[in-house]
């Protein structure tokens, strides 16, 4: 039985293993060489003039020259860039329509649901020329951090083609970004159907650094990179953009933020029928009167994804001195009965900010007592009055007017 | 006979079963027969965004 | 790992899944000297994959009791040798889960996606196939069928979504002999069609999709519907007998001799000898279940001629055999046409009787008439399955 294994086993498999050893030393790898034009590696010339000053993209697929938009945005010195996530509505008050509207400022918000730290870390380091000393105000939301990081589908939403592209080819961004992106990548790769050349180039470098020897991956690695040309090496398309920036001129209207502020949150609180956790009628009516309260999870500041990916964020925002500001949005603390927890992170995030001197602006509460009502306008979504707040603090804090 | 055969056909899968995990699931030989081809990723996760 | 989303073969979770009990059942037989009964480590790893792994587990639990009592109420009260009533409540399941399919998702209520929800299970049309043949054949037995046994042999993990199809009283018998089964002629066997399954369904079949089928740009031309139903006939054989050649497999490192499904069919010369290569144990499940006994009402009516039997009785086994795989369209049509296949052969088969000579091919040399045999089957084969694709419409 055993002879039987042997023989009609044992005996090919090694047969076919040198077999394939053989051709794959002799020929292969030349033949898929010989089969190939190498080309040179190829830029694409982006180039346009900048023509959105206001108003927001959920993500830069919207429109065809969003992606465009973007890049001018941040190169643009007269420019404001917002990045958020579900609070960026399309209320006339939030920040992006407000102050271009009222006081013809620059302000471009770019988000929506699941924009989070690695997207918006993925689609600064695509910038990464025009991202020196950019104007920029992030707005972090506590529910970030009770998710599981950014999720496949986020990821293909925001790390776009172009930008991925960007990224690897440009060598002047240092490559432990690059490593990062690769170990998400490897780390959620069975969450792609399908992956690009520059997603498998960020990947080899994550599993190039890795010191573990013995690895199916590192082997396979190993296996590709023995293989030339474009197997080994592949080509990546690089993009340019060329930007023709254009600017608004600013008025001087005055603007009384608190009064206005005190009106709406007046009006926010009168229309209410349904509740008195201040949250809106129809959000009330639609996903909480059958659950009226919820609990947090108290992240663990050494695992939290999303922590980790908004540390790197951090680093990446200092490294290119960015004109950057934080808003910290709140929870309500009359649905979500547990706020404290978050008071670690929140306190750990306003360290790391103080420590490089980065302004911020923390409306996180704890409890109800603090809570100011119609900051939002259900249980973490920005209201007309919590819109207010910021446009003051922004318009105080990059244009000096109170 | 049957016994040289069987070992001929046996080489000829195991040579097919390497040759085949190794061009199909380590190196991507689409991207070399198909370089122009657009590389199209997406999620496997589908779900509806939510306000909540 | 991924549970609730591990459907059989998809994934790495699930090979692991079966090696494992591979190495349990290995275990309890060297090393406890069998002491728990296979009968049982096998019914724990069956129920260990539907709870953990599968995705609607109670759902197909659910399916399996209302089999179960479904069957054994019909054993009892039901004694009749009229099988259509018993075979429509046994197959109600499939009639409902098919119904619900075709309704457009547009039009979908809440109710219905619930509906929809409760009967769209994996493995159910294979399912009720099996309890079907099991009723038909022990419904006179003396013993009643034990519930373990019964659920060992609906709901064995590797053959679970798409077969192959098998038979209670042999399946039973491998099992009843239990761990001798494991033996190293067994593995040897398990082995061998590991090797050509992973070959076909994983190399060869995944190739023929990455680099063809895919690639196929659909400009209406018969160039490209030649190429695509030839490639698409292709790439479904070397995935579903890859398939079946993996579960069998499986099902052989376990002791238990799980049929054969492909038999080199591409080389059939006709019909019959098509559904003997093709898909075999489903053939033979129509054969033993629709045909024969279809064949049997009509000739005790004493209908028309008994070539007309025949054909009536094949016309309506291929067309229930289409409303088997779905309620669609093209699944219905293929069937048909398949039906009209074998009767075209079956009345070929008939006049050459009569006439004691060849109406088609006359005295021409034999192997010549082999290879225009072969090609002419393998090209209808080609073109009711590529209906069958729903490329067409």
């Amino acid at each position: 039985m055993l002879k039987k294994i042997g023989l009609f086993h044992i005996v090919p498999f090694l047969l076919a293993s040198l077999i394939f050893v053989f051709l794959y030393h002799l020929f292969i790898s030349d033949i898929i060489d010989n089969h190939v034009n190498i080309k040179p590696l190829k830029t694409t010339e982006i180039s346009g003039k900048q023509e959105v000053h206001a108003g927001k993209y959920g993500n830069l697929s919207e429109v065809d020259h969003a992606e465009l938009e973007f890049i001018a945005s941040i190169k643009s010195k007269n420019q404001l860039t917002l990045m958020g996530s579900s609070e960026f509505t399309y209320s006339k008050f939030t920040t992006y329509k407000y102050l271009p509207a009222k006081k013809n400022y620059q302000v471009l918000g770019i988000g929506h649901a699941h924009h989070q730290s690695l997207s918006m870390l993925i689609e600064l380091l695509a910038a990464h020329p025009e991202n020196l000393n950019t104007k920029i105000v992030f707005f972090i939301s506590p529910d970030w951090f009770n998710t599981e990081g950014t999720n496949s589908k986020a990821f293909v939403e925001y790390a776009r083609p172009n930008f991925l592209n960007r990224i690897i080819n440009d060598s002047t961004i240092s490559l432990e970004y690059k490593e990062y992106l690769g170990q998400y990548i490897d780390s959620r790769l069975n969450e792609f159907d399908g992956v690009s050349k520059s997603m498998t180039s960020f990947m080899k470098i994550f599993i190039d650094n890795q010191t573990n020897y013995i690895s199916l991956k590192k082997l396979k690695q190993n296996i590709k990179d023995n293989f030339k040309g474009t197997i080994s090496k592949p080509i990546i398309e690089n993009i340019n953009y060329k930007l023709n920036i254009t600017n608004t001129i600013k008025n001087s209207t005055f603007l009384n933020y608190d009064s206005i502020a005190k009106a709406l949150q007046l009006k926010f609180i009168s229309n209410i029928q349904s509740n008195s956790i201040y949250v809106n009628d129809n959000y009330y009516n639609k996903y909480l009167s059958n659950k009226k309260e919820s609990i947090l999870n108290q992240p663990n500041l050494k695992t939290n994804e999303e922590y980790l990916d908004f540390k790197l964020l951090l680093k990446y925002v200092i490294e290119r001195k960015m004109e950057a500001s934080f808003i910290i949005l709140p929870l309500n603390p009359y649905y979500y009965k547990n706020t404290e927890v978050f008071l670690p992170l929140i306190d750990s995030i306003k360290l790391n900010l103080e420590k490089h001197d980065l302004p911020y602006y923390n409306l996180y509460v704890s409890d109800t007592l603090s809570y100011d009502p119609g900051i939002l306008n259900d249980v973490m979504h920005f209201g007309d009055y919590g819109w207010m707040k910021v446009n003051k603090y922004i318009d105080s804090l990059y244009y000096g007017n109170h | 006979m049957g016994t040289t055969k069987k070992i001929i056909q046996n080489t000829l899968i195991y040579f097919l079963l390497i040759i085949g995990y190794v061009y199909l699931y380590v190196i991507n030989i689409n991207t070399v027969l198909n370089p122009s081809q657009e590389e199209v990723v997406k999620s496997k996760i589908d779900f509806v965004y939510q306000q909540f | 790992m991924t549970l609730h989303d591990t459907l059989p073969f998809t994934s790495v979770l699930f090979f692991q899944y079966l090696l494992s009990c591979i190495a349990l059942a290995l275990g309890i037989k060297f090393v406890f000297k069998g002491k728990l009964s296979f009968k049982f480590a096998l019914a724990f790893l069956t129920l260990a994959y539907i709870g953990l792994l599968f995705t609607k587990p109670l759902h197909l639990v659910g399916l399996i009791l209302y089999l179960y009592t479904a069957s054994l109420s019909l054993r009892k009260f039901y004694k009749s040798d009229n099988l259509i009533l018993p075979m429509l409540v046994l197959s109600l399941p499939i009639f409902l889960m098919k119904t619900l399919s075709i309704i457009p998702s547009t039009t979908e209520s809440t109710l219905l996606i619930s509906a929809k929800d409760i009967v769209q299970i994996a493995g159910l049309s294979y399912m009720v196939f099996k309890v079907i043949s099991l009723y038909i054949d022990e419904r006179r037995s003396k013993s009643i069928i034990s519930f373990i046994d019964f659920f060992n042999y609906t709901a064995f993990a590797p053959t679970l979504l798409i077969g192959p199809l098998d038979r209670f009283k042999r399946f039973n018998t491998d099992v009843e002999n239990g761990y001798a089964n494991m033996n190293l002629k067994m593995i040897g066997k398990g082995w061998n069609n590991l090797i050509l399954g992973l070959l076909y369904k994983f190399i060869i079949a995944e190739a023929i999709r990455r680099y063809v089928l895919v690639n196929l740009v659909d400009d209406g031309s018969l160039l490209y519907h030649l190429s695509y139903m030839y490639t698409y006939l292709l790439y479904l054989f070397f995935d579903f007998a890859g398939y079946s050649l993996l579960a069998i497999s499986f099902g052989n490192f376990l002791g238990i001799n799980i049929p054969i499904n492909f038999d080199k069919p591409f080389l059939a010369v006709n019909p019959k000898e098509f559904w003997k290569k093709w898909h075999k144990t489903l053939g033979d499940w129509l054969n033993d279940y629709f045909f024969k006994p279809i064949f049997k009402f009509l000739t005790s009516k004493k209908y028309k001629t008994s070539i007309t039997r025949q054909n009536i009785a094949l016309m309506l086994t291929f067309t229930l055999m289409g409303f088997w795989n779905g309620f669609q369209l093209h699944y219905i049509v293929s069937g048909m046409l398949f039906g009209l296949y074998s009767v075209i052969h079956n009345y070929y088969v008939y006049k050459c009787k009569r006439t004691k000579k060849d109406v088609v091919f006359g005295n021409m040399n034999p192997k010549m008439v082999r290879i225009i045999s072969i090609f002419l089957m393998f090209n209808s084969v080609a073109f009711a399955i590529y209906i069958f694709s729903g490329k067409l419409f």
